[in-house]
Protein backbone atom coordinates (compact mmCIF):
# COMPACT_ATOMS: atom_id res chain seq x y z
CA UNK A 1 0.00 0.00 0.00
CA UNK A 2 2.93 2.28 0.66
CA UNK A 3 4.10 1.83 -2.88
CA UNK A 4 0.66 2.58 -4.17
CA UNK A 5 0.22 5.73 -2.10
CA UNK A 6 3.12 7.31 -3.93
CA UNK A 7 1.52 6.85 -7.29
CA UNK A 8 -2.11 7.11 -6.36
CA UNK A 9 -2.67 10.64 -7.61
CA UNK A 10 -0.98 10.13 -10.95
CA UNK A 11 -2.68 6.83 -11.52
CA UNK A 12 -6.11 8.24 -10.67
CA UNK A 13 -5.68 11.16 -13.04
CA UNK A 14 -4.50 8.79 -15.72
CA UNK A 15 -7.60 6.68 -15.18
CA UNK A 16 -9.83 9.75 -15.24
CA UNK A 17 -8.52 10.66 -18.65
CA UNK A 18 -8.45 7.15 -20.06
CA UNK A 19 -11.88 6.04 -18.98
CA UNK A 20 -13.69 9.25 -19.84
CA UNK A 21 -17.00 8.25 -21.37
CA UNK A 22 -16.23 4.58 -21.06
CA UNK A 23 -16.62 3.77 -17.40
CA UNK A 24 -16.42 5.38 -13.99
CA UNK A 25 -12.97 6.32 -12.80
CA UNK A 26 -13.65 4.81 -9.43
CA UNK A 27 -14.56 1.49 -10.97
CA UNK A 28 -11.45 1.44 -13.11
CA UNK A 29 -9.18 2.36 -10.23
CA UNK A 30 -10.82 -0.17 -8.00
CA UNK A 31 -10.60 -3.01 -10.48
CA UNK A 32 -7.00 -2.23 -11.40
CA UNK A 33 -5.85 -1.97 -7.81
CA UNK A 34 -7.63 -5.16 -6.92
CA UNK A 35 -5.89 -7.07 -9.68
CA UNK A 36 -2.54 -5.60 -8.73
CA UNK A 37 -3.14 -6.37 -5.08
CA UNK A 38 -4.00 -9.99 -5.79
CA UNK A 39 -0.90 -10.46 -7.89
CA UNK A 40 1.40 -8.38 -5.77
CA UNK A 41 3.37 -11.39 -4.57
CA UNK A 42 4.11 -12.45 -8.14
CA UNK A 43 5.64 -9.15 -9.16
CA UNK A 44 9.34 -9.38 -9.69
CA UNK A 45 9.95 -5.78 -8.83
CA UNK A 46 7.81 -3.78 -6.53
CA UNK A 47 8.73 -0.67 -8.48
CA UNK A 48 6.90 -2.07 -11.43
CA UNK A 49 3.57 -1.64 -9.70
CA UNK A 50 2.81 1.53 -11.62
CA UNK A 51 3.43 -0.12 -14.96
CA UNK A 52 1.39 -3.06 -13.82
CA UNK A 53 -1.49 -0.82 -12.82
CA UNK A 54 -1.35 1.06 -16.10
CA UNK A 55 -1.36 -2.12 -18.12
CA UNK A 56 -4.18 -3.56 -16.05
CA UNK A 57 -6.25 -0.42 -16.45
CA UNK A 58 -5.63 -0.43 -20.19
CA UNK A 59 -6.67 -4.05 -20.46
CA UNK A 60 -9.84 -3.43 -18.52
CA UNK A 61 -10.66 -0.47 -20.72
CA UNK A 62 -9.95 -2.41 -23.88
CA UNK A 63 -12.27 -5.10 -22.66
CA UNK A 64 -14.96 -2.51 -22.00
CA UNK A 65 -14.40 -0.87 -25.36
CA UNK A 66 -14.99 -4.12 -27.18
CA UNK A 67 -18.47 -4.24 -25.71
CA UNK A 68 -18.91 -0.49 -26.08
CA UNK A 69 -18.98 -0.86 -29.84
CA UNK A 70 -22.55 -1.93 -29.51
CA UNK A 71 -23.58 0.76 -27.02
CA UNK A 72 -21.60 3.87 -27.86
CA UNK A 73 -19.85 6.25 -25.47
CA UNK A 74 -21.65 7.64 -22.47
CA UNK A 75 -20.24 11.11 -22.92
CA UNK A 76 -23.19 12.92 -21.42
CA UNK A 77 -22.98 11.09 -18.15
CA UNK A 78 -19.23 11.55 -18.09
CA UNK A 79 -19.61 15.24 -18.72
CA UNK A 80 -22.09 15.57 -15.89
CA UNK A 81 -19.60 13.85 -13.65
CA UNK A 82 -16.91 16.22 -14.86
CA UNK A 83 -19.06 19.24 -14.22
CA UNK A 84 -19.53 18.19 -10.64
CA UNK A 85 -15.79 18.09 -10.13
CA UNK A 86 -14.74 21.13 -12.12
CA UNK A 87 -14.85 24.57 -10.50
CA UNK A 88 -17.11 25.89 -13.26
CA UNK A 89 -18.79 24.57 -16.43
CA UNK A 90 -16.29 26.27 -18.74
CA UNK A 91 -13.40 24.37 -17.23
CA UNK A 92 -15.42 21.21 -17.44
CA UNK A 93 -16.08 21.91 -21.11
CA UNK A 94 -12.38 22.48 -21.74
CA UNK A 95 -11.42 19.28 -20.04
CA UNK A 96 -14.16 17.46 -21.85
CA UNK A 97 -12.80 18.80 -25.10
CA UNK A 98 -9.32 17.70 -24.15
CA UNK A 99 -10.39 14.18 -23.21
CA UNK A 100 -12.40 13.77 -26.40
CA UNK A 101 -9.54 14.96 -28.54
CA UNK A 102 -7.07 12.73 -26.78
CA UNK A 103 -9.27 9.79 -27.67
CA UNK A 104 -8.55 10.47 -31.34
CA UNK A 105 -4.80 10.01 -30.92
CA UNK A 106 -2.96 6.74 -31.26
CA UNK A 107 -2.84 4.77 -28.06
CA UNK A 108 0.90 5.12 -27.42
CA UNK A 109 0.85 8.85 -28.03
CA UNK A 110 -2.24 9.29 -25.98
CA UNK A 111 -0.84 7.34 -23.05
CA UNK A 112 2.39 9.32 -23.16
CA UNK A 113 0.52 12.62 -23.07
CA UNK A 114 -1.80 11.47 -20.32
CA UNK A 115 1.03 10.21 -18.17
CA UNK A 116 3.20 13.25 -18.65
CA UNK A 117 0.74 16.11 -18.93
CA UNK A 118 -2.15 14.95 -16.80
CA UNK A 119 -0.81 12.34 -14.40
CA UNK A 120 2.37 14.32 -13.84
CA UNK A 121 4.97 11.59 -14.14
CA UNK A 122 8.44 12.45 -15.34
CA UNK A 123 9.73 11.50 -18.74
CA UNK A 124 12.22 9.12 -17.14
CA UNK A 125 9.49 7.31 -15.23
CA UNK A 126 7.32 7.02 -18.30
CA UNK A 127 10.23 5.77 -20.40
CA UNK A 128 11.00 3.08 -17.85
CA UNK A 129 7.38 2.14 -17.69
CA UNK A 130 7.03 1.88 -21.44
CA UNK A 131 10.40 0.26 -21.97
CA UNK A 132 11.85 2.90 -24.25
CA UNK A 133 14.50 5.59 -24.03
CA UNK A 134 13.87 9.04 -22.72
CA UNK A 135 14.68 10.46 -26.14
CA UNK A 136 12.06 8.32 -27.78
CA UNK A 137 9.56 9.39 -25.18
CA UNK A 138 10.37 13.04 -25.77
CA UNK A 139 9.83 12.58 -29.47
CA UNK A 140 6.56 10.82 -28.83
CA UNK A 141 5.42 13.61 -26.55
CA UNK A 142 6.40 16.27 -29.04
CA UNK A 143 4.54 14.58 -31.86
CA UNK A 144 1.59 13.98 -29.58
CA UNK A 145 1.37 17.61 -28.61
CA UNK A 146 1.66 18.64 -32.23
CA UNK A 147 -1.04 16.23 -33.27
CA UNK A 148 -3.24 17.37 -30.41
CA UNK A 149 -2.83 20.98 -31.45
CA UNK A 150 -3.80 20.12 -34.97
CA UNK A 151 -6.89 18.39 -33.73
CA UNK A 152 -7.74 21.44 -31.66
CA UNK A 153 -7.23 24.05 -34.37
CA UNK A 154 -9.87 26.83 -34.37
CA UNK A 155 -12.13 25.38 -37.01
CA UNK A 156 -12.16 22.06 -35.21
CA UNK A 157 -12.31 23.69 -31.86
CA UNK A 158 -15.19 25.91 -32.89
CA UNK A 159 -17.09 22.94 -34.11
CA UNK A 160 -16.34 21.06 -30.96
CA UNK A 161 -17.32 24.02 -28.80
CA UNK A 162 -20.55 24.34 -30.69
CA UNK A 163 -21.28 20.73 -29.99
CA UNK A 164 -20.33 21.13 -26.37
CA UNK A 165 -22.50 24.18 -25.90
CA UNK A 166 -25.30 22.34 -27.62
CA UNK A 167 -24.90 19.59 -25.12
CA UNK A 168 -24.75 22.04 -22.27
CA UNK A 169 -28.16 23.33 -23.21
CA UNK A 170 -29.57 20.01 -22.26
CA UNK B 1 0.69 30.60 -40.94
CA UNK B 2 -1.34 28.02 -39.18
CA UNK B 3 -2.48 29.04 -35.73
CA UNK B 4 -2.43 26.33 -33.16
CA UNK B 5 -4.71 25.94 -30.23
CA UNK B 6 -2.99 26.45 -26.92
CA UNK B 7 -3.17 23.15 -25.13
CA UNK B 8 -1.17 23.95 -22.02
CA UNK B 9 -4.05 25.59 -20.16
CA UNK B 10 -6.15 22.56 -20.92
CA UNK B 11 -3.62 20.25 -19.37
CA UNK B 12 -3.26 22.56 -16.40
CA UNK B 13 -6.98 22.49 -15.81
CA UNK B 14 -7.00 18.71 -16.08
CA UNK B 15 -4.19 18.47 -13.53
CA UNK B 16 -5.99 20.80 -11.14
CA UNK B 17 -9.17 18.79 -11.29
CA UNK B 18 -9.89 17.14 -7.96
CA UNK B 19 -9.26 13.45 -7.85
CA UNK B 20 -12.31 11.31 -8.26
CA UNK B 21 -10.94 8.58 -6.02
CA UNK B 22 -9.12 9.27 -2.81
CA UNK B 23 -6.52 7.05 -1.24
CA UNK B 24 -8.88 6.40 1.65
CA UNK B 25 -11.43 5.05 -0.77
CA UNK B 26 -8.87 2.71 -2.26
CA UNK B 27 -7.83 1.49 1.17
CA UNK B 28 -11.46 1.03 2.06
CA UNK B 29 -12.43 -1.13 -0.84
CA UNK B 30 -9.19 -3.04 -0.63
CA UNK B 31 -9.91 -3.90 2.98
CA UNK B 32 -13.48 -4.83 2.14
CA UNK B 33 -12.71 -6.91 -0.89
CA UNK B 34 -9.80 -8.71 0.73
CA UNK B 35 -12.18 -9.89 3.42
CA UNK B 36 -14.50 -11.31 0.83
CA UNK B 37 -12.24 -12.54 -1.88
CA UNK B 38 -8.97 -12.90 -0.02
CA UNK B 39 -5.57 -11.84 -1.16
CA UNK B 40 -2.97 -13.74 -3.06
CA UNK B 41 -1.99 -15.44 0.16
CA UNK B 42 -5.35 -17.13 0.25
CA UNK B 43 -4.41 -19.17 -2.80
CA UNK B 44 -5.13 -22.28 -0.82
CA UNK B 45 -8.78 -21.34 -0.65
CA UNK B 46 -9.17 -20.36 -4.24
CA UNK B 47 -10.92 -22.43 -6.87
CA UNK B 48 -7.81 -22.47 -9.04
CA UNK B 49 -5.93 -24.29 -6.35
CA UNK B 50 -8.40 -27.12 -6.29
CA UNK B 51 -8.59 -27.27 -10.08
CA UNK B 52 -4.82 -27.56 -10.28
CA UNK B 53 -4.79 -30.12 -7.50
CA UNK B 54 -7.37 -32.21 -9.31
CA UNK B 55 -5.43 -32.03 -12.54
CA UNK B 56 -2.23 -33.06 -10.79
CA UNK B 57 -3.86 -36.04 -9.14
CA UNK B 58 -5.46 -37.10 -12.42
CA UNK B 59 -2.12 -36.80 -14.20
CA UNK B 60 -0.33 -38.79 -11.54
CA UNK B 61 -2.91 -41.56 -11.71
CA UNK B 62 -2.69 -41.65 -15.48
CA UNK B 63 1.10 -41.76 -15.32
CA UNK B 64 1.04 -44.57 -12.81
CA UNK B 65 -1.42 -46.49 -14.93
CA UNK B 66 0.70 -46.10 -18.03
CA UNK B 67 3.89 -46.96 -16.19
CA UNK B 68 2.44 -50.07 -14.63
CA UNK B 69 1.15 -51.14 -18.04
CA UNK B 70 4.59 -50.73 -19.55
CA UNK B 71 6.11 -52.62 -16.68
CA UNK B 72 3.82 -55.53 -17.25
CA UNK B 73 4.57 -55.45 -20.94
CA UNK B 74 8.31 -55.34 -20.31
CA UNK B 75 8.09 -58.13 -17.81
CA UNK B 76 6.19 -60.19 -20.28
CA UNK B 77 8.90 -59.61 -22.84
CA UNK B 78 11.90 -60.24 -20.67
CA UNK B 79 10.70 -63.11 -18.62
CA UNK B 80 8.35 -65.92 -19.11
CA UNK B 81 4.88 -65.83 -17.68
CA UNK B 82 4.76 -67.29 -14.21
CA UNK B 83 4.06 -70.94 -14.11
CA UNK B 84 5.10 -71.57 -17.70
CA UNK B 85 8.15 -73.50 -18.70
CA UNK B 86 9.85 -72.91 -21.99
CA UNK B 87 8.13 -75.91 -23.44
CA UNK B 88 4.74 -74.66 -22.38
CA UNK B 89 5.56 -71.22 -23.64
CA UNK B 90 6.41 -72.44 -27.12
CA UNK B 91 3.42 -74.71 -27.22
CA UNK B 92 1.26 -71.59 -27.00
CA UNK B 93 1.94 -70.68 -30.60
CA UNK B 94 4.13 -67.70 -29.92
CA UNK B 95 5.80 -66.90 -33.21
CA UNK B 96 9.37 -65.78 -32.94
CA UNK B 97 11.54 -65.56 -36.04
CA UNK B 98 13.98 -68.39 -36.35
CA UNK B 99 17.51 -67.08 -35.82
CA UNK B 100 20.58 -68.36 -37.51
CA UNK B 101 22.99 -70.38 -35.48
CA UNK B 102 25.72 -67.75 -35.72
CA UNK B 103 23.37 -65.05 -34.52
CA UNK B 104 22.47 -67.20 -31.62
CA UNK B 105 26.06 -67.43 -30.56
CA UNK B 106 26.60 -63.74 -31.00
CA UNK B 107 23.63 -62.89 -28.93
CA UNK B 108 25.58 -63.72 -25.83
CA UNK B 109 28.41 -61.38 -26.69
CA UNK B 110 28.84 -57.64 -26.25
CA UNK B 111 27.71 -55.46 -29.12
CA UNK B 112 31.19 -54.24 -29.95
CA UNK B 113 32.50 -57.73 -30.14
CA UNK B 114 29.59 -59.27 -31.91
CA UNK B 115 31.06 -58.50 -35.32
CA UNK B 116 34.27 -60.21 -34.38
CA UNK B 117 35.82 -63.42 -35.52
CA UNK B 118 33.26 -65.60 -33.93
CA UNK B 119 31.12 -65.09 -37.00
CA UNK B 120 33.50 -67.18 -39.00
CA UNK B 121 32.85 -70.82 -39.52
CA UNK B 122 34.08 -73.07 -36.86
CA UNK B 123 37.01 -75.01 -38.15
CA UNK B 124 37.81 -76.66 -34.87
CA UNK B 125 34.51 -78.25 -34.58
CA UNK B 126 34.79 -81.92 -34.46
CA UNK B 127 31.06 -82.34 -34.15
CA UNK B 128 29.28 -80.09 -36.67
CA UNK B 129 26.00 -81.59 -35.72
CA UNK B 130 25.99 -79.38 -32.67
CA UNK B 131 25.42 -76.29 -34.79
CA UNK B 132 22.67 -78.00 -36.66
CA UNK B 133 21.00 -78.71 -33.41
CA UNK B 134 21.34 -75.07 -32.60
CA UNK B 135 19.28 -74.27 -35.63
CA UNK B 136 16.68 -76.78 -34.71
CA UNK B 137 16.15 -75.24 -31.37
CA UNK B 138 16.51 -71.74 -32.66
CA UNK B 139 13.28 -70.48 -31.20
CA UNK B 140 14.30 -71.17 -27.67
CA UNK B 141 17.73 -69.79 -28.30
CA UNK B 142 16.26 -66.63 -29.72
CA UNK B 143 14.25 -66.15 -26.59
CA UNK B 144 17.30 -66.39 -24.41
CA UNK B 145 19.56 -64.54 -26.77
CA UNK B 146 17.20 -61.61 -27.21
CA UNK B 147 17.02 -61.08 -23.54
CA UNK B 148 20.73 -61.47 -23.17
CA UNK B 149 21.31 -58.74 -25.73
CA UNK B 150 19.76 -56.23 -23.44
CA UNK B 151 22.54 -56.83 -20.95
CA UNK B 152 25.48 -56.94 -23.26
CA UNK B 153 27.65 -54.87 -20.98
CA UNK B 154 27.40 -57.46 -18.30
CA UNK B 155 29.82 -60.29 -18.74
CA UNK B 156 29.21 -63.80 -17.69
CA UNK B 157 30.91 -67.08 -17.96
CA UNK B 158 29.13 -70.24 -18.70
CA UNK B 159 30.76 -73.36 -17.50
CA UNK B 160 29.43 -76.74 -17.97
CA UNK B 161 27.86 -77.84 -14.75
CA UNK B 162 29.90 -80.99 -14.62
CA UNK B 163 33.02 -78.87 -14.24
CA UNK B 164 31.76 -76.40 -11.79
CA UNK B 165 31.63 -78.21 -8.55
CA UNK B 166 34.99 -79.88 -8.35
CA UNK B 167 37.12 -77.67 -10.54
CA UNK B 168 36.37 -74.22 -9.23
CA UNK B 169 35.71 -74.96 -5.67
CA UNK B 170 39.01 -73.52 -4.51
CA UNK B 171 38.21 -70.16 -6.12
CA UNK B 172 34.77 -70.03 -4.72
CA UNK B 173 34.44 -67.65 -1.81
CA UNK B 174 30.71 -67.98 -1.66
CA UNK B 175 30.12 -71.64 -1.33
CA UNK B 176 26.39 -71.18 -1.20
CA UNK B 177 26.34 -70.90 -4.91
CA UNK B 178 28.09 -74.11 -5.53
CA UNK B 179 26.10 -77.05 -6.59
CA UNK B 180 22.42 -77.40 -6.31
CA UNK B 181 19.93 -78.98 -8.62
CA UNK B 182 18.03 -77.36 -11.40
CA UNK B 183 14.44 -76.50 -11.13
CA UNK B 184 11.89 -76.73 -13.83
CA UNK B 185 11.60 -73.00 -14.20
CA UNK B 186 12.68 -71.46 -17.46
CA UNK B 187 16.14 -70.04 -17.82
CA UNK B 188 16.38 -66.60 -16.39
CA UNK B 189 19.98 -65.70 -17.01
CA UNK B 190 18.70 -62.46 -18.49
CA UNK B 191 17.51 -61.43 -15.09
CA UNK B 192 20.98 -61.94 -13.74
CA UNK B 193 22.42 -59.91 -16.53
CA UNK B 194 20.08 -57.12 -15.79
CA UNK B 195 20.96 -56.86 -12.23
CA UNK B 196 24.70 -57.14 -12.16
CA UNK B 197 26.27 -53.81 -12.80
CA UNK B 198 29.44 -52.06 -11.91
CA UNK B 199 27.82 -50.68 -8.82
CA UNK B 200 26.55 -53.97 -7.58
CA UNK B 201 27.93 -55.00 -4.25
CA UNK B 202 29.09 -58.48 -3.48
CA UNK B 203 26.07 -59.10 -1.29
CA UNK B 204 23.80 -58.13 -4.12
CA UNK B 205 25.73 -60.34 -6.51
CA UNK B 206 25.42 -63.20 -4.10
CA UNK B 207 21.71 -62.71 -3.83
CA UNK B 208 21.25 -62.29 -7.56
CA UNK B 209 23.30 -65.27 -8.51
CA UNK B 210 21.72 -67.28 -5.81
CA UNK B 211 18.35 -66.60 -7.30
CA UNK B 212 19.75 -67.38 -10.69
CA UNK B 213 20.99 -70.73 -9.52
CA UNK B 214 17.55 -71.62 -8.39
CA UNK B 215 16.22 -70.86 -11.80
CA UNK B 216 18.34 -73.23 -13.78
CA UNK B 217 21.63 -71.36 -13.76
CA UNK B 218 24.49 -73.14 -12.18
CA UNK B 219 26.92 -70.89 -10.39
CA UNK B 220 30.36 -72.33 -10.48
CA UNK B 221 32.64 -69.53 -9.49
CA UNK B 222 32.38 -66.06 -8.21
CA UNK B 223 35.17 -63.82 -7.17
CA UNK B 224 34.62 -60.23 -6.29
CA UNK B 225 37.15 -57.63 -5.37
CA UNK B 226 36.23 -54.33 -3.98
CA UNK B 227 37.71 -50.94 -4.15
CA UNK B 228 37.87 -48.66 -1.16
CA UNK B 229 34.29 -47.57 -1.49
CA UNK B 230 33.09 -51.10 -1.31
CA UNK B 231 32.03 -51.31 -4.92
CA UNK B 232 33.08 -53.98 -7.33
CA UNK B 233 36.25 -53.24 -9.13
CA UNK B 234 37.22 -56.58 -10.51
CA UNK B 235 34.79 -59.37 -10.81
CA UNK B 236 35.22 -62.91 -11.81
CA UNK B 237 32.13 -64.90 -12.31
CA UNK B 238 31.65 -68.22 -13.91
CA UNK B 239 28.37 -69.95 -14.12
CA UNK B 240 26.75 -72.32 -16.43
CA UNK B 241 23.45 -72.25 -18.11
CA UNK B 242 21.88 -74.83 -20.32
CA UNK B 243 21.97 -73.16 -23.65
CA UNK B 244 19.20 -74.77 -25.51
CA UNK B 245 19.14 -78.39 -24.75
CA UNK B 246 20.77 -79.45 -21.55
CA UNK B 247 21.30 -82.92 -22.80
CA UNK B 248 23.65 -82.18 -25.66
CA UNK B 249 24.40 -78.55 -26.21
CA UNK B 250 26.03 -76.11 -23.89
CA UNK B 251 27.36 -72.69 -24.44
CA UNK B 252 30.31 -72.28 -22.21
CA UNK B 253 32.08 -69.03 -21.71
CA UNK B 254 34.88 -68.35 -19.41
CA UNK B 255 35.46 -64.80 -18.32
CA UNK B 256 38.85 -64.68 -16.80
CA UNK B 257 38.58 -61.20 -15.44
CA UNK B 258 36.04 -58.55 -15.90
CA UNK B 259 37.01 -54.97 -15.38
CA UNK B 260 33.91 -52.96 -15.82
CA UNK B 261 32.35 -56.01 -17.43
CA UNK B 262 33.77 -55.30 -20.82
CA UNK B 263 35.97 -58.15 -21.94
CA UNK B 264 35.47 -61.70 -22.75
CA UNK B 265 38.80 -63.28 -22.93
CA UNK B 266 37.93 -66.74 -23.93
CA UNK B 267 34.94 -68.61 -25.05
CA UNK B 268 34.26 -72.24 -25.62
CA UNK B 269 31.50 -74.31 -26.88
CA UNK B 270 31.49 -77.82 -25.63
CA UNK B 271 29.40 -80.77 -26.43
CA UNK B 272 27.53 -82.88 -24.00
CA UNK B 273 30.64 -84.71 -22.98
CA UNK B 274 32.60 -81.59 -22.26
CA UNK B 275 34.65 -81.76 -25.43
CA UNK B 276 35.55 -78.48 -27.06
CA UNK B 277 33.75 -77.87 -30.30
CA UNK B 278 34.50 -74.17 -30.57
CA UNK B 279 37.07 -71.86 -29.15
CA UNK B 280 38.02 -68.27 -29.76
CA UNK B 281 40.08 -65.56 -28.26
CA UNK B 282 38.17 -62.36 -28.04
CA UNK B 283 40.84 -60.47 -26.24
CA UNK B 284 43.23 -60.76 -29.15
CA UNK B 285 40.42 -60.58 -31.65
CA UNK B 286 41.28 -63.83 -33.27
CA UNK B 287 39.03 -66.13 -35.15
CA UNK B 288 38.48 -69.61 -33.81
CA UNK B 289 40.54 -71.03 -36.62
CA UNK B 290 43.48 -68.82 -35.65
CA UNK B 291 43.47 -69.75 -32.03
CA UNK B 292 45.38 -72.85 -31.18
CA UNK B 293 43.82 -74.87 -28.52
CA UNK B 294 45.64 -74.57 -25.24
CA UNK B 295 47.68 -77.50 -24.32
CA UNK B 296 45.52 -78.22 -21.42
CA UNK B 297 42.52 -78.13 -23.64
CA UNK B 298 43.13 -81.57 -24.84
CA UNK B 299 40.33 -83.61 -23.61
CA UNK B 300 37.95 -82.07 -21.20
CA UNK B 301 37.38 -78.43 -20.76
CA UNK B 302 37.84 -78.64 -17.04
CA UNK B 303 41.61 -78.87 -17.42
CA UNK B 304 42.02 -75.35 -18.62
CA UNK B 305 39.21 -73.55 -16.94
CA UNK B 306 41.62 -72.23 -14.38
CA UNK B 307 43.84 -70.55 -16.94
Amino acid sequence: MKEYELIHEGFTRFCSSRCYGIMDTEDLVQESVMVAFENFEKMRERKAILAYLMRTASNILNSKLRRRKFHGFADEAAFEQLKSLAPNPEVAADIDLLYRTLRKLPTDTREALELFEIAGFSIKEIAEMKGCTEGAMKVRLHRGRKRLKEELTPQNAELTKLMTSFLLLF
Amino acid sequence: MKRYYDIDPLFSEARRLPMEVSIEQVQGFLATSSQHTGTSKSWFYSLNFYIMLGLLITGAIALLTITSGEHQFTSAKTSNPPGLTLTELHSKDIRIPEPKAEETMLAFMPAGEAAGPSKQPNQLTSAPSALEENQEVGTKTQLEGTVAKTAQETKRSFIKDSLSDDLLMDDLPLTDFNGGGYSDLPVTDSEIAFMITNETTSEEVARILGEGRKTNVRISNIKVKHNRTGKIKVMKIAFAVPHTNAACDWKVFRTVELKGFKTYEYGWTVDENGNIIDFWDKLNNKAPSEVPLPEKACGKVKYFCNN
